[in-house]
């Protein structure tokens, strides 16, 4: 039987969507881009997040303290306490359930320390020894 | 056109740092129970926060630089052969925001000594130092820090 000899074709590749990856691309480190200003070793810094964000997100560790008239306000879980022994309670039960972590304290810059002393007081009663303080950004 | 969005592409994907949380990581130690162990006053570094959120560092009102400060105090001591205890000290109505620039500064002051010493023992730079190195730096050093809330 004779075959016909077929010609080889290179099959053509689609570009058309590639500027439009590369604009995502693009755009997605422009605007995540932070650039570096600064020794970070030599500077002294506070940390800061912006309010309420590491809050939300149920998995991590996180308690808030403001203050409003003097009086302290916690947030932990997106639920508000202003009672230090059921705030104790709550993070007790998050670390039977879920076993010892690290904790991030968020505060009001202007928080005083003796309402971040009792927190912490708190904090060493119910397990959670290892905290990672900084400080809640405004939004502007 | 696509050459330059590459162009662009490739130094923000050089340039970019992502920004990830910074905090300042610290230990609390366990709740106290029995008998406070006292300590020699010799070892002690003591660093006040007042009720106008000034610091002093062994009473002196410092106002720019805490970790120099501390630094130097802590270098005098562990010439000495001083295992320094930082003890921080807070007025009730102080700032949290005060609380962590001297807690920045007191790290930085500690790695500043770590770095000095690190050249000191060993002849290199505190980030080379190997796990063995690094653990005997610590023992050598063996900076502790202290807290308490104290109405002055």
């Amino acid at each position: 039987m004779i075959r016909k000899e077929k010609k080889l074709t290179i099959p053509e590749i689609q570009m058309t969507a590639l500027p439009d990856i590369i604009f995502m691309l693009l755009f997605f480190f422009m605007v995540v881009t932070v650039l570096r200003k600064e020794d970070a070793d030599k500077q002294v810094t506070i940390p800061e997040v912006v309010y309420g964000e590491l809050i939300k997100n149920p998995d991590l560790v996180a308690v808030s303290i403001r203050e409003e008239s003097g009086i302290p306000l916690y947030t932990f879980n997106n639920k508000n306490y202003d009672d230090l022994e059921v705030l104790s309670a709550a993070l007790h039960k998050k670390y039977l359930a879920e076993g010892p972590s690290k904790l991030k304290l968020i505060g009001d810059r202007t928080t005083s320390m003796r309402a971040v002393n009792d927190l912490k007081l708190t904090l060493q009663a119910s397990h959670y020894d290892r905290v990672e303080y900084l400080v809640a950004k405004a939004v502007e | 056109m696509a050459d330059v969005a590459f162009l662009l592409l490739v130094f923000f994907m050089v340039a970019t740092t992502l920004q990830r949380d910074k905090a300042i990581s610290m230990k609390l130690p366990p709740a106290l129970e029995g008998p406070t162990e006292k300590v020699d006053e010799e070892k002690v570094l003591t660093l006040i926060i007042n009720v106008n959120d000034e610091i002093m560092v062994e009473s002196t009102q410092v106002n720019t630089d805490y970790d120099l400060a501390i630094a130097h105090h802590l270098k005098k001591l562990i010439d000495k052969k001083i295992k320094p205890i930082i003890n921080v000290k807070m007025h009730p109505d102080s700032n949290y925001q005060t609380y962590l620039e001297l807690l920045s500064a007191v790290k930085l002051a500690i790695r500043d000594t770590k770095i000095d010493e690190a050249k000191k023992l060993f002849g290199k730079h505190f980030d080379k130092l190997e796990k063995e190195e690094y653990q005997l730096l610590t023992k050598h050093c063996g900076i502790r820090i202290s807290e308490a809330q104290v109405s002055m």
